[in-house]
């Protein structure tokens, strides 16, 4: 494993995307910021901002009205980066499933490479998954690496 | 008498060459301190190497080269002034030059043409107004008590300054948060408001480059607070001083980050001028009422 790699393991910032859920997940997410769970202790910085992230965490179906706005933060992000679904809502509907305002899951709007099921997630289990998002973002950058070296 | 001439040379130096690494460490301690004191277990101290190396290892979205050539600007100004301090430079030119950087950054900020940053920038902009007129007046007093904007009349000079000047001191330590964008008056990077303000549209190694220039940054606010103690004491030599004195600066910041809530823009100018401007004030008059300026 390069230094690269290595740095990238240790210092995930994420960005939270809330899009339109019931908000029990949105709070399970905070918990793990607060003391008791802390995954700063990971490197996880908390950012606001799409241009600084590598992981996004979304949480609740993405309603209609904002489609168009978590498919903006997606591109916004630079490479490599790694989307989570965290709670039932994100990855397959949930209880909003067939209502009138949303467009479903998450992948429906953007490529999702962890799905964190439960209603609500348990705290645990979203570390769980940014652990497992940390490798994929590694094995991201080496495909994307590989395939700039064939282009060329 | 050759070698000497040379240490002073080899000894800003490699000062100059380790401040990435002392200022990123200190920065590393701070997170881990601060963590502590929330009752969390907090990243490992070497954190931000890693946040920078791996912005290195990143896709960089360049919105415009404008803002780029800006922010290396700002990294380029940082360092030189920081070079200029430890090989003991002119004082006011010093200054000048850091605020330069500062001013670079405004730039960037304005030039990316994103709300953020155009907030950010006029924020940043604003912060520059509070404390450069302080800077300026307490370089002025050191010039009147040392008789010249030389750093080394600083060393020359018969007392430290901290018994000539301490409420400039202390006026410094008022100004000491807004140039380590810290709060109280971490106003213009607010990342929970405007998502960093003049970085926002930074991404990638560019950001890294911004996060090395805050390092510099750092180490520069420490060793220009450590001038006011460079002499000797009892059995303590004059740098042990000044490392005292930069260990007291910084705990200082760590304390009231800790401590404050961000301010806003208004509320900082008010404060930190009127309060920053009365000490300076005070310590004119005391100077020139115990006669210890030199014209
Ligand atoms: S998964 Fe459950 S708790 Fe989470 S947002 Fe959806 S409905 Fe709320």
């Amino acid at each position: 494993m390069s230094l690269t790699e290595l740095a990238r393991k240790k210092s995930p910032w994420v960005i939270h995307v809330g899009t339109g859920g019931c908000n029990g997940c949105d709070i399970e997410l905070l918990a793990c910021l607060a003391p008791r769970y802390d995954i700063s202790r990971f490197g996880v910085m908390s950012t606001g901002n799409p241009k600084h992230a590598d992981i996004m965490l979304v949480v609740g179906p993405v309603s209609l009205k904002y489609k168009e706005i978590i498919k903006n933060l997606y591109d916004q992000m630079p490479d490599p980066k790694v989307v989570i679904a965290v709670g039932t809502c994100a990855s397959t509907g949930g209880i909003y499933q067939g209502c009138y305002g949303h467009c479903g899951s998450v992948d429906k709007v953007i490529p999702v490479d962890v799905y964190v099921p439960g209603c609500n997630v348990r705290p645990e289990a979203i570390i769980d998954g940014l652990v497992l998002a940390l490798d994929i973002l590694n094995e991201k950058e080496r495909k994307l690496l590989s395939e700039k070296k064939g282009a060329a | 008498m050759m070698a000497e001439g040379m240490l002073d040379y080899l000894i800003p130096l490699a000062i100059l060459i380790l401040s990435p690494f002392i200022g990123g460490l200190l920065i590393g301690i701070d997170r881990k301190v601060t963590a502590r004191i929330q009752n969390r277990a907090g990243p490992p101290i070497v954190q931000p190497f890693y946040d920078v190396l791996k912005l290195f290892g990143k896709e960089d979205k360049v919105v415009n080269k404008t803002y780029l050539v800006f922010g290396c600007a700002y990294l380029f100004t940082v360092i030189l002034s920081l070079a200029l301090l430890l090989f003991k430079y002119d004082l006011l030119i010093t200054t000048f030059i850091f605020g330069l950087s500062f001013i670079f950054l405004v730039l960037a900020g304005y030039s990316t043409r994103s709300q953020f940053g155009y907030m950010g920038a006029t924020r940043e902009l604003m912060q520059m107004l509070t404390y450069e007129p302080i800077l300026l007046f307490a370089v002025f007093l050191i010039r009147l008590v040392t008789g010249s904007f030389e750093t080394d009349a600083i060393f020359k000079a018969s007392e430290p300054l901290l018994f000539t000047l301490p409420l400039a001191l202390l006026a410094i330590f008022v100004i000491l948060p807004i140039k380590a964008r810290k709060s109280p008056f971490d106003i213009s990077e607010a990342h929970q408001e405007i998502a960093q303000g003049p970085e926002t549209e930074y991404s990638g190694k560019y950001l890294g480059l911004l996060y090395i220039a805050h390092f510099f940054e750092l180490i520069f606010v420490l060793w220009f607070v450590s001038l006011f103690y460079v002499k000797g004491f009892w059995l303590l030599p004059g740098w042990a001083m000044q490392a005292l004195l930069m260990a007291a600066a910084y705990v200082f910041l760590i304390v009231v980050d800790n401590l404050t809530a961000r301010l806003r823009v208004d509320q900082m100018l008010k404060q930190v001028f009127i309060v920053g401007m009365a000490l300076l004030a005070l310590n004119l008059i005391y100077i020139i009422a115990t006669g210890r300026w030199i014209a």
